[in-house]
């Protein structure tokens, strides 16, 4: 009760906000709550991320630049834990597998990068002492590159999606997933960082249609080839290859008829060719198209180019 | 006749005041026992299932006595709505019908629930659990030892007023 008269009565004094920072804002102790909530609505449009690091003021990322929302105000060591404790209902031991990615994600898709002292035993244990939070504050946007993903559905394509980082490759892979889903097909998601579909307690906080099958922060190469073996797919969705292991998968996966949309980090096609790993993705001819995505502004632009 | 009816129902509500005060302090043991063993389903639920404190909780709510029950209620709401775990723990452990001690053997949980990695909330879990054994303990021996005590007080009571009375 004293919780949600906590939030009603941040609600009051600001306005009516978007739910995906609402749901940011919420983690957040009280009085970065109060501030996020008086923002004016242009500036929240553009909130990407909420960061705050121990001694410093709290800022937001927007369009590229961060700036401070609360002015004369140090977060400290008692600000972090609150958040982490917020983001996971107080069982932060739920997160340790996420942690150890330097990670975490909460209901309602926000995701929570965290920096601090890495603590090794065998491999990376888990963070403690930390000293950064990244707030992100993730956006569905249903539509994106509408005419894009129908092309690719409706010519059966398998298709490589590259962008600079922050381009969009994730909310248009999302987008494409959720309209091959509706459109009957089951579609298999191996969602390393929970991103794509942000599972939380078994039920995903984005919309990815209603055929598809997630296995959450599993590595790619070892979550596509259980659903290879396990759910039966038409399609599987990978985001952000990264390594060889990502693309000896795919290779198995094509060899079983079964399509893939996947996302890299690259400018172009050529810049993604002058890399080895990609290259050598590419010569087994897993994808029809590669689609790059650049922005103008706030515009975003989709390009197709079959390979 | 009337007056023997009389000093029987006396002596009896004497007896009977003396098994209330047994009863208090058997239900006081059982609350106890309780908490004991509701501390080792927190601690295999986080060690073994990696399970959130309110999914515990709530399971926990369904449990009786009573007292237990609400308090694990209470809690689950409380974080569930919004709130951080050692607020919501040090509040309602402050309204557990138990001593100061046995309180206090039950706060520190506050500062490591739902924090650490499993195995240091596995250590906190054990050492609260030692401590409310020891509690348990205490409390059966005082049952044992003034409950009877009370009962034959309660009963001797009744009597010395009934024969006052007569």
């Amino acid at each position: 009760m004293r919780a949600f008269l906590r939030i009603v009565f941040l609600r009051e004094e600001g306005m009516t906000l978007p739910k995906v920072i609402d749901d940011a804002a919420r983690i957040l102790p009280d009085e970065m709550a109060k501030a996020i909530y008086k923002m004016d609505e242009q500036r929240l449009e553009n909130v990407e991320e909420i960061r705050l690091r121990m001694g410093f003021e709290p800022t937001v990322l927007s369009q590229g630049t961060e700036q401070a929302f609360l002015a004369d105000r140090r977060v400290t060591c008692v600000d972090l834990d609150t958040v982490l404790q917020r983001a996971t209902m107080s069982s932060l031991h739920t997160a340790q597998d996420q942690l150890k990615h330097g990670f975490i994600t909460t209901k309602g898709a926000v995701r929570i990068g965290v920096c601090g002292t890495v603590t090794i035993d065998g491999g990376i244990s888990g963070i403690r002492d930390v000293s950064s939070l990244a707030v992100r504050v993730a956006r569905q946007v249903k539509g994106a590159g509408a005419s894009t993903v129908s092309a690719i559905i409706q010519g059966r394509l398998s298709a490589l999606i590259i962008s600079p980082p922050g381009g969009g490759k994730t909310t248009f892979l999302r987008e494409l997933i959720r309209m091959t889903s509706q459109g009957g097909k089951r579609v298999s998601v191996a969602d390393e960082r929970g991103e794509l579909a942000a599972v939380y307690d078994g039920k995903p906080m984005f919309d990815v249609g209603g055929s598809t099958d997630i296995m959450s922060f599993c590595p790619k190469a070892q979550g596509a080839m259980m659903l290879l073996r396990s759910m039966n797919p038409e399609v599987i969705a990978l985001d952000e290859i990264t390594a060889s292991e990502d693309v000896r998968a795919m290779k198995e996966i094509i060899n079983c008829g079964v399509r893939l949309y996947a996302t890299a980090h690259a400018r172009s096609l050529d810049d993604l060719k002058k890399r080895p790993l990609y290259s050598e993705m590419l010569a087994l001819g897993a994808f029809d198209c590669v689609v790059t995505i650049s922005s103008q502004g706030k515009e975003r632009r989709y390009e197709v180019m079959r390979i | 006749m009337i007056k023997l009816i009389g000093a029987a129902l006396i002596v009896f509500s004497g007896g009977f005041f003396g098994y209330i005060k047994l009863a208090e302090m058997r239900s006081h043991t059982r609350i106890l026992d309780a908490f004991a063993l509701s501390l080792d389903v927190i601690k295999n639920e986080i060690c073994e299932r990696q399970t959130a404190l309110p999914k515990i909780f709530e399971t926990l709510s369904t449990k009786k006595p009573e007292a237990l029950g609400d308090f694990y209620a209470k809690c689950s709401e409380a974080i569930n709505n919004g709130e951080l775990l050692h607020e919501v723990w040090s509040r309602q452990v402050l309204l557990l019908p138990l001593s100061e001690n046995e309180k206090s053997a039950l706060m520190p949980l506050s500062d490591v629930l739902g924090k650490f990695d499993p195995a240091r909330q596995a250590a906190s879990l054990l050492i609260a659990r030692q401590s409310l054994e020891a509690h348990i303990l205490q409390s059966k021996e005082k049952e044992n030892r003034s409950g009877k005590n009370l009962l034959g007080l309660g009963i001797s009571m009744g009597a010395m007023v009934a024969i006052i009375l007569m």
